[in-house]
């Protein structure tokens, strides 16, 4: 199989299939990254098309030094935050954002933990919603796409430092909210109550 | 919540690695920090395993890539052919997707809205009286014998006619662009708004109509011609002509001319009725010559500024940039607010590049003392979206020239700093922090400055000079400044491997600093002490 570079090269010297096969290999990568960048709301599928038509746009910049996935996250980064700076439903987005509660499995056998689980998830949620977006956009990259530091600051042209910093405080804002919303106690329940028969065996 | 060990690593740490041993076992005895543990692992992987799976399909929709590429396409006119070239293949691999196994987006599919008028979606199918309004993405009519019709986001027409031997629009609001086949005689295609008439024979060509203001009508291929809503001819439009008709009214006196595309000398008045009465006006779009400075219309700047500024809240930055688009270099700072404007709807376009054109007129049109703001968008847009940090660190240069006492100094002074320092001259870049240190000491970015500067003291064998650098800002008024002093006095004591200061040190940090920023370089010089204890 053809690595992305190569497929890139194909593309650039004008190859109809080598950019059908960039879209089948990407797409769904970025669509996922779009979707938690910006929600429901967020008309995925054409920032899909966008972030393809502007990767189109700016191919000769691309690199074969740097990784095409990490240039492509910088790209769709890019694209998602124009859409969401630029966009009058951004407080209706954001409540978007809580929807993924109702997605939200319940797999757990027990009724209380499932509920918990939503709880929490709906927490999060609006936390993510509510957060500026470039820290969303770090933090994202991170929890979820698991880039590190180095990855997200080239694919968004930052330094490092400026990527961990970022990090941090939306973690922060994620943490003090579960924090304050008493998650931190309500998850203890079983673990305290494993503690309790373990020490009383 | 009573022990924050945890949420300190978290504060430091890259995530995805393991936590340490010794805060791994701490974490299991600590019930504060094991319930903050789980609850914030279960957070992450519950919003990740909710947002995994897209809920839609990805099948390359090649109205909207079509569109997109054909702007784009038109936007690099210019620009080499290879860059065209890159679209055309994009285009034909979307063709080719298709035709190996995916399926066309629905057609005519129609939702009922509470006003009566209807949501599109792409390929529509319309009958005559229908009220059509597209949403957050382009709609799309079309006919093989009639022609295509492109509604932009957010566009809400009325559909008069369309048969075989009519086509006729009510535009009420937005934009829309015909492509249409050439009309028999007996038939015909019609795009009416507020304030005229655009009648074609077959040709290519754009109605922008933005209720209560104008109608701006731009022709690509072909001829259109466009009449005054109560009847009369205004003019008959050729391949490049663009026209703006006005709501009518006392400031539309001056002398109206057509522009066709490609004269080189003016061109005669159009014949026609009194058009000032009319409140028709020229419009200098695009690569049209300036010609409309003297032409002034009923709405002044500060209102077309206003309602760009509404269309950019509303999402439409593209009708924004057509409102704006037809300003005229005139050096007056009216002016310079509508081309900063301009830049403002081209960045949210996405059009980086025009939006950077736009701002340098701006500052142009302010002749010396352009707001401060403007710089710093031009800064950022050069640096962060263009790619282009010393051409940023220029303009930054402007400002300082502009604004020495400014509001964005210190971020001024900061940014050419790391320029210089990335450049390979940190002389140069010790000079410009000790500059930022000096002209804005209350700036945010002073006590980083401060910090910096005391760092490259330490580089020298003599620790002493850094020593008293920090130690003269303990008790600075600004508590980052201050917090920074404290931190970097700690980063001398272990140079001198003087641990039992840095220790107090620290602990005077956690006394006085409990929500510093710099919380986290301190938990690591502390963790250093066990090992370093050890190997004493």
């Amino acid at each position: 199989m053809l690595s992305d570079v190569e497929v890139v090269g194909r593309c650039r010297r004008g190859d109809p299939a080598a950019w059908a096969e960039l879209y089948r290999r990407h797409a769904p990568t970025t669509a996922r990254f779009l979707y938690r960048l910006v929600g429901h709301g967020g008309d995925i599928d054409d920032l899909v098309q966008q972030v393809f038509v502007e990767l189109v746009a700016s191919l000769d910049r691309f690199r074969a030094d740097a990784r095409f996935t990490t240039w492509l996250y910088g790209i769709t980064a890019h694209v998602a935050c124009d859409r969401l700076r630029g966009d009058a439903l951004w407080h209706r987005r954001n409540r978007d954002y809580g929807e993924w509660c109702v997605l939200a499995r319940d797999d757990s056998p027990d009724p209380a933990d499932g509920a918990l689980a939503r709880a929490i998830l709906e927490a999060a949620s609006n936390v993510l919603g509510a957060m500026d977006v470039k820290l969303r956009v770090v933090w994202v990259m991170n929890e979820l796409e698991g880039l590190d530091s180095d990855q997200i600051g080239k694919a968004l042209g930052i330094p490092a430092t400026t990527v961990r910093v970022r990090l941090f405080r939306a973690r922060r804002e994620l943490r003090d909210e579960l924090v304050a919303a008493g998650f931190d106690r309500a998850t203890l329940g079983p673990v305290i109550r494993i503690g309790v028969q373990a020490r009383g065996a | 919540m009573s022990c924050d060990r945890l949420g300190l690593w978290l504060d430091s740490s890259e995530g995805r690695e393991p936590l340490p041993s010794e805060l791994g076992a701490h974490v299991d005895a600590c019930p504060d920090c094991r319930g903050l543990q789980i609850a914030y692992d279960r957070s992450v992987g519950l919003i990740g395993k909710a947002s995994a799976t897209v809920p839609m399909a990805l099948v390359p929709r090649p109205d909207v890539l079509n569109g997109m590429v054909r702007t784009r396409a038109r936007r690099q006119a210019a620009s080499r052919v290879a860059k065209f070239m890159l679209p055309v293949a994009a285009l034909l691999a979307v063709a080719l997707w298709l035709a190996t196994g995916f399926d066309p987006p629905a057609e005519g599919v129609l939702a009922d809205r509470r006003d009566g008028a209807l949501e599109t979606t792409p390929a529509l199918q319309v009958r005559e009286g229908q009220a059509v309004e597209s949403g957050d993405r382009e709609a799309v009519i079309s006919d093989p014998g009639t022609g295509r019709v492109n509604l932009a986001p957010r566009t809400r027409v009325r559909v008069q006619a369309w048969t075989a031997s009519a086509a006729s629009f009510l535009l009420e609001d937005g934009r829309l662009t015909a492509q249409v086949e050439h009309r028999s005689p007996g038939q015909s295609f019609e795009v009416h708004t507020e304030y005229a008439i655009v009648r074609v024979t077959g040709t290519r060509f754009d109605v922008v109509h933005h209720p209560g203001i104008e109608t701006v009508v731009t022709v690509e291929q072909g001829e259109v011609q466009v009449f005054a809503a109560s009847g009369p001819l205004i003019a008959r439009l050729p391949a490049g002509g663009s026209l703006t008709v006005t709501a009518p009214g006392p400031g539309s006196s001056a002398p109206v001319r057509g522009f066709p595309a490609g004269l080189d000398v003016p061109p005669a008045p159009v014949r026609g009725p009194d058009l000032a009465s009319l409140g028709v006006r020229p419009a200098a779009i695009g690569r049209f010559p300036r010609r409309a400075s003297s032409v002034r219309g009923p709405i002044g700047e500060d209102e077309r500024v206003t309602r760009a500024l509404q269309l950019m809240e509303a999402g439409r930055a593209e009708e924004a940039v057509a409102l704006l688009s037809g300003a005229a270099a005139s050096d007056t700072p009216e002016h310079g607010r509508r081309f900063a404007a301009l830049g403002d709807a081209q960045w949210l376009a996405g059009r980086h590049e025009e939006a950077q054109r736009a701002y340098e007129l701006a500052l142009a049109q302010w002749q010396g003392r352009a707001p401060e703001g403007l710089y710093l968008d031009l800064a950022v847009l050069l640096d962060d979206r263009l790619g282009r940090p010393v051409d940023a660190g220029a303009v930054w240069r402007r400002y300082l020239q502009t604004w020495p006492q400014g509001r964005y100094v210190g971020r001024a002074l900061r940014e050419l700093a790391d320029l210089e320092e990335a450049a390979g001259r940190p002389d140069a870049a010790r000079e410009l922090r000790a500059r930022l240190l000096a002209d804005s000491p209350r700036s945010p970015e002073a006590a980083d400055a401060y910090a910096r500067l005391g760092r490259d003291l330490l580089d020298l064998p003599d620790p002493d000079p850094a020593a008293r650098w920090f130690e003269a800002r303990l008790d600075d008024p600004d508590r980052d400044v201050a917090e920074a002093a404290l931190v970097g006095l700690m980063r001398v004591r272990m140079a001198q491997d003087r641990w039992d200061d840095m220790q107090a040190l620290g602990l005077e940090h956690a006394r006085r600093f409990d929500r510093g920023t710099r919380k986290d370089e301190v938990r690591r010089m502390l963790d250093t002490l066990p090992t370093r204890e050890a190997g004493r």
